[in-house]
């Protein structure tokens, strides 16, 4: 205690036991200062311009946050967790509202996954899918390290949201019968419509054979189940191993397990069982993730992209952000909903440096 | 009269404490309490040092689901207050690197580019004060990036020297100092606001 007396102004103002008198109604520490200074009065003075420092330090400015994004951040964070879990539970982790919109023919997905330690078969694993695949294509890989979300454009116009942690690979121009991806762990596909070409993509053991539709899989390499599951269109899933796979390889037809949209299939045990997606009562609540928009603000829209992709959108606000729009962006790829929406604005768009540049002329 | 038995922090402490032992047992709840608790203070923290409110988001969102996830290889006996602020730390100095510069070394933020004294744009100044709150701000600006972020930690989030000094790798004597040099920048400003003050209450009285 008799180090105080040695105290100046802002000593006393960096002393934890000062900060917290001045801080706080406790009586204890109310009843030690207030007896101090009786026994030593002449410190009253250094003590008042210490006790004004801190409350100086107290009433700093602080950035505006409203209560509405920290609980938005808290509801983002459990979705994380929820998404990175449970592969029963919402899946849906960055497009936890993206309700099921109405089916557009597709071909039918089929993920098959082979247990991890089934006996005999052969286990294909993305490292040596890629290798295979590298030897015929001029592969790109995509591993997304940094963001929470990364979306990824492919030469046909499809788009990929990657999670953290995980990737893809593709090569840098599609063959002429078919569009094969490699993937190890999860990743939201929105295909464009071909069905001269089928889209494919080879996680582990699965085969997931698709038109054009939208659909997530879930493929990690340390677990022992396989999840597909469609937001728009239908999916065909099957085994890699099945000697039918040949068959259901080539051609525009779907063999195998069908999904609809709103459906999942889940891999395990060496079978493949339909699952009906239990509606988050969240989600059917919420149509804001749905791209319907209906007369909405562009500036809304390009909001809820940035959010959904990961990716930054930078425009002029006085100039487009207000302009209505009306359409039905469900289920398209990244890039043609901005094709789609810089139609109905008039305005042009370019990626640089990985950010969207919009421009236009306005909507007057 | 001694106060060396005196713990008047010890009670958030062990609060604290008690949540941390429930997530790692697996206690959901208990994750979302210390998000309720902390979030706002680790939001204004990390917005002051790298100005991005989406950046702080994005690490205050790896902070938690880390924690979540990775929580049986987190020690039971830990500085709660202290975990999350490093971790948020640790992450925004990652990201600031990552986005600017590909091999930083550095820790310090002002090399990473980070809030600038003059961005104003989302900070709060309360209407019915906005003259001394604009000075305060200003007194703010006189202070070095580093002299800041000392100043915010020990004030706003009640951080010990010690822990202050784990944060920033640096030496205690050197945030001891750094707070001395920040205080007595701020107590000349305060010369003219109580000035300001008097003649206020003068005119009251």
């Amino acid at each position: 205690m008799t180090h105080y007396l040695d105290y100046g102004p802002e000593d006393f103002a960096a002393d934890d036991f000062f900060i917290h008198w001045v801080k706080s109604t406790d009586i204890e520490a109310e009843t030690f200062w207030q007896n101090w200074l009786e026994t030593y009065p002449f410190k009253r003075p250094e003590v008042e311009a210490a006790r004004q420092l801190v409350l100086l330090t107290q009433n700093l400015p602080e950035p505006s946050i409203s209560d509405f994004e920290i609980n938005a951040l808290k509801d983002s964070i459990f979705e994380k967790i929820d998404a990175a879990e449970a592969p029963r539970r919402n899946i849906w982790s960055y497009i936890p509202r993206w309700a099921a919109a109405a089916c557009i023919s597709a071909l039918v997905i089929l993920c098959a996954w082979l247990m991890l330690n089934r006996n005999g078969a052969q286990q294909a694993r993305y490292p040596q899918l890629v290798a295979e695949a590298a030897e015929h294509y001029d592969l790109i890989e995509v591993k997304n390290l940094t963001k929470s979300l990364r979306v990824v454009n492919l030469p046909d116009g499809s788009s990929v949201i990657l999670k953290k942690g995980r990737m893809l690979s593709y090569p840098n121009q599609f063959g002429a019968a078919s569009r094969e991806v490699y993937l190890t762990g999860e990743g939201f596909f929105e295909i464009a419509r071909n069905p001269q070409k089928p889209f494919f993509v080879h996680a582990n053991q699965i085969v997931t054979k698709v038109l054009g539709t939208s659909f997530n899989v879930q493929a990690y390499p340390d677990r022992k189940h396989i999840l597909v599951s469609v937001v728009t269109g239908r999916v065909a899933v099957y085994k890699a191993s099945d000697d039918g796979s040949r068959n259901a390889h080539a051609g525009p037809e779907l063999k195998g397990l069908v999904l609809s949209a709103r459906e999942q299939a889940v891999f395990a045990d060496n079978r493949i069982v339909r699952m009906e997606r239990r509606q988050d009562p969240a989600e059917v609540a919420d149509a804001a993730m749905l791209f319907e928009y209906e007369e909405r603000p562009v500036a809304e829209i390009f909001s809820d992209l940035e959010r959904a992709y990961g990716i930054s959108v930078v425009y002029d606000p006085t100039v487009i952000g207000k302009c209505p729009v009306t359409a039905s962006l469900t289920g398209e790829p990244l890039n043609e909903k901005l094709k789609l929406i810089c139609k109905a604005v008039r305005a042009e768009y370019t990626t640089l440096n990985g950010q969207v540049v919009v421009s236009g002329r306005g909507c007057e | 009269m001694n106060m060396q038995g005196y713990h008047y922090d010890q009670k958030d402490g062990m609060e604290d404490q008690l949540l941390w032992t429930s997530v790692i047992g697996g206690d959901k709840n208990a994750l979302g309490v210390l998000f309720d608790t902390y979030a706002r203070q680790l939001l204004v923290y990390g917005y002051r040092i790298c100005g991005s409110k989406t950046m702080v988001k994005d690490a205050i969102q790896d902070v938690f689901v880390d924690i979540w996830l990775y929580r049986a290889n987190l020690a039971p006996e830990v500085q709660v207050k202290f975990y999350l602020y490093k971790s948020l730390r640790r992450a925004l100095v990652k990201q600031m690197s990552g986005a600017r510069f590909h091999h930083a070394e550095t820790d310090n933020i002002e090399d990473l580019g980070g809030l600038q004294p003059s961005a104003e744009t989302e900070w709060v100044i309360n209407e019915t004060e906005s003259q001394r709150s604009r000075r305060l701000l200003q007194s703010l600006n006189l202070l070095s990036h580093r002299e800041r972020e000392v100043v915010s930690l020990k004030y706003f989030s009640d951080l010990k020297i010690k822990e202050i000094a784990a944060m920033l790798n640096l030496r205690e004597q050197t945030v001891a100092n750094t707070l001395q040099n920040a205080l007595t920048k701020l107590r000349k400003n305060l010369v003219f606001l109580l000035l300001f003050w008097q003649t206020l209450l003068e005119k009251i009285v």
